[in-house]
């Protein structure tokens, strides 16, 4: 039982951090609450954060990221490039990989913040009064502070709470399509076009998938004798987590959070979303149940190599995996319910309130928003841009790039994510909201319940708005 | 204050000097349990009384923490997962591994080999062997499956199903037994042989020696691990963390787990300190009851004590 030990001890060594910087922490307190009172400087915080030091004309900022080691690599290609436009700001960039927001909470409690953060839920950490607001800063840019340097109202919205910025992105990710081409060429099924006006109706998507779901014996869901037990080749799978879940509600009308802190997951365009999304497998047959377990195990990207899937619900970012494994594969828009959607969100670069540079680390912000950071990852497949320039037909040049995005991919970006992306709103306290829900409709994946009935038990949207209010009043405190 | 004693240079005592050294050797332990124990203990009870998001400054609430916790359905739920997983794993977990360590014990050609070879699973880090039993509980493709529908039975939704997913971690615990097997095999070889000889001189059979000699003599050992082991079990972590993530239905949300989301995901560092403490009431209630009634079954051949 040495591993519940090693929990243990990593939970000890972090409370010791924390009786560490417990002194810090209270001696910051009249700082750390006031960081929504505008860009002015933070005031005479008594603790620096961690390698803030200037001397000789050099200011040393840090920032903190997490990220896989192609990420890794490209935030240090980019401030390398940072360093030579900016000789006089030397950025530590601690890069974290595993158990991110821990560690991030850890230092920001420790009284030892980075200056730069990554955020992943952001009215999480403006809540908390740890984001610097940084509006007169973006709207006095030459560059970023005009109307359509970004993708918007998208950016807008990830970006600003109540009409103030806190962050900036610097990429979309989107759910969208992946399917096995020989697997479809083989079924005579036409594939997923990448053009939104030319999306599957959710009947088309299930007859296709049907005719893609076959059985040791050949057979397929729907005719006598079919063997869900035996199947040999899957339809598609769809995972069942927030996003792809949300993906389907939006394209039946329906809405997951909404910036009046009100959860509506549990309204009948919804619900009947989230229900026709389990009976994928539940009902139809052309789903393996395991979906939001694939990841673990064998993930459904070699499933989609190997022909034991035909069509893989999944975000653009998987994109730079799937492009390198040995087969043919294309991309195509998700199927309408009642409307072509789908979801955008990515995170975004945060100042922290009590850093002691904030002109260093503002220009530091401005850099990972530019073109020339968010090139590198585009190129790879992992981001879609954030930037109208770069969907521009020069624009695309700069980044599509043959055997990593397939064939049409140019209209999931100019079309799909441009025009037909919904930002998703994160409110505050979404962790919790969103555990709550997962565990309310884990009965329903397996076809033990139905959504309304896994709702109705388990009062879960009650619970969910409870946390939201709470979530909320805190927000509103700080700002 | 100007005088000086200029005396003071006599030697010390022997005695005292070696009281010195005496608290010297012991305090590099004695500080490090300050500073990294007792020091964050009192730190956190003092947390537990206070609502505290660890960003924003700390404010006093009293007991309403542990107040809360009788009216939180998921704290229950927890501690029902908890002492599920404790009542099931421990003794199957005990058990397999005193008879793995029994046939360690064995004379035969090769079995350092075999001490290895089950040993091995202990060295291999808990999130790769996680990742391997997920792989292995997979409901469409995993090992387990296939192998049941070989001889005909059902698939199981081992990890998606709330009524399986608890058996599949259980299972999935006793791949650690290496390290507590080890244990009993030291205690199984320190067990005098004279007194197996002994044994069946008097014609005791294979079956009575182990119950009345291997059994008595080995029951320090037994108790050892089975204190280890409860308190082990009772702070399992990584195994829901990692492959079930609390679920299905929070069907393997375990205390520890759920004290983590308190603490580092919905940031409620005071909810999270009070749920420490009273895991750690129960873990001593539970240790105490063990030793009382246990521990006086337990046979020590120095009965000095």
């Amino acid at each position: 039982m040495a591993d519940s030990r090693l929990s243990r001890r990593q939970f000890l060594t972090h409370t010791g951090r924390l009786a560490l910087g417990v002194a810090a922490t209270s001696l910051l307190a009249g700082c750390g609450s006031n960081a929504g009172g505008g860009a002015s400087t933070p005031g005479a915080s008594p603790t620096s954060p961690s390698g803030g030091t200037s001397q000789g004309g050099t200011t040393t900022i840090s920032m903190m990221g997490w990220g896989s080691p192609l990420e890794k690599q490209n935030v240090q290609k980019g401030l390398d490039m940072f360093q030579q436009q900016h000789p006089d700001i030397k950025v530590k960039w601690i890069h974290v990989p595993q158990d991110y927001f821990t560690k991030l909470k850890t230092a920001l409690a420790g009284g030892t913040p980075p200056d730069v953060f990554w955020t992943g839920n952001l009215a999480d950490y403006v809540s908390r009064g740890v984001v610097m607001d940084i509006t007169s800063y973006v709207e006095q840019d030459p560059v970023i502070g005009k109307p359509d340097y970004f993708l918007q109202p998208q950016e807008k919205e990830r970006s600003t709470i109540n009409g103030k910025w806190f962050g900036i992105g610097s990429c979309w990710v989107i759910h969208h399509l992946y399917y096995n081409s020989d697997i479809l060429e083989k079924a005579g099924v036409e594939p997923p076009s990448p053009e939104p006006d030319k999306a599957w109706t959710w009947e088309e998507f299930l007859e296709n998938c049907r005719k893609l779901t076959v059985d040791a014996s050949g057979k397929h869901p729907g005719q006598p004798g079919f063997d869900p037990s035996k199947v040999q080749q899957w339809g598609v799978s769809w995972p069942t987590w927030s996003l792809p879940r949300d993906v389907l509600v939006f394209s039946n009308g329906g809405e997951a959070f909404t910036p009046d802190y009100k959860c509506h997951l549990g309204e009948p365009e919804a619900m009947e979303a989230i229900q026709a999304l389990a009976d994928l497998a539940v009902k139809h047959q052309v789903a393996p149940q395991a979906a939001q377990m694939q990841q673990l195990g064998m993930s459904s990207w070699q499933m989609l190599a190997s022909g034991k899937l035909a069509i893989l619900v999944d975000g653009s970012w998987a994109l730079q995996d799937i492009s390198k494994m040995n087969f043919k594969f294309g991309c195509g828009v998700l199927p309408k319910m009642k409307k072509v959607v789908t979801e955008a969100q990515a995170h975004c670069h945060v100042i922290c309130s009590r850093t002691k540079h904030l002109d260093a680390a503002w220009q530091l912000l401005r850099f990972l928003s530019s073109d020339d950071y968010q090139l590198g990852l585009c190129k790879a497949g992992l981001w879609l841009p954030s930037h109208t320039s770069l969907l521009t037909e020069d624009g695309l040049k700069r980044w599509i790039t043959p055997g990593v995005h397939p064939e049409g991919y140019d209209k999931i970006a100019t079309e799909y994510l441009l025009k037909y992306s919904k930002n998703y709103f994160y409110p505050a306290g979404f962790e919790q909201a969103d555990q709550i829900l997962t565990s309310a409709l884990d009965p329903v994946w397996i076809g033990k319940m139905t959504v309304q009935e896994a709702f109705k038990k388990t009062n879960a949207i009650g619970q969910v708005n409870q946390v939201l209010q709470q979530a909320k009043a805190k927000l509103e405190a700080q700002l | 204050m100007t005088t000086i004693a200029p005396t003071r240079q006599a030697r010390l005592s022997i005695r005292a000097r070696e009281a010195i050294y005496g608290y010297l050797f012991i305090a590099p332990a004695v500080l490090g349990f300050i500073l990294w124990i007792a020091g964050p203990m009192i730190f956190s009870a003092w947390v537990s009384l206070t609502q505290w998001d660890m960003l924003s400054p700390p404010k006093i609430v009293g007991l309403q923490n542990y107040r809360q916790m009788l009216e939180d359905g998921l704290f229950w739920q927890s501690l029902k997962v908890t002492m599920y997983f404790t009542v099931v794993s421990v003794p199957l977990f005990q058990a397999l591994a005193f008879a793995v360590a029994l046939l360690m014990n064995v004379k035969v050609r090769g079995i350092t080999v075999f001490r290895t070879i089950y040993y091995l699973p202990s060295i291999v880090p808990v999130v790769a062997s996680s990742m391997l039993w997920a792989w292995i509980f997979n409901s469409d493709f995993g090992l387990l499956n296939s192998l049941l529908q070989a001889v005909g039975l059902p698939k199981v939704l081992w990890l998606q199903d709330p009524t399986w997913a608890m058996p599949a971690l259980i299972v999935m615990s006793l791949w650690g037994i290496g390290g507590t097997m080890l244990i009993y095999l030291a205690g199984l070889q320190g067990v005098p042989a004279q007194l197996y000889e002994a044994a069946e001189i008097d014609g005791a059979g294979k079956w009575q020696q182990f119950l009345h000699v291997t059994v008595p003599m080995m029951s320090p050992v037994i108790f050892f691990n089975l204190v280890l082991g409860l308190i082990g079990a009772l702070q399992t972590f990584t195994q829901g963390y990692i492959i079930t993530n609390g679920g299905p239905g929070n069907s393997t949300l375990f205390y520890v787990l759920y004290l983590y989301r308190q603490a580092f995901t919905y940031f409620n560092m005071g909810y999270a300190s009070a749920m420490a403490w009273v895991l750690f009431v129960i873990i001593l209630a539970l240790t105490l009851l063990v030793f009382r009634y246990v521990g006086r079954m337990v046979y020590y051949e120095d009965e000095s004590r």
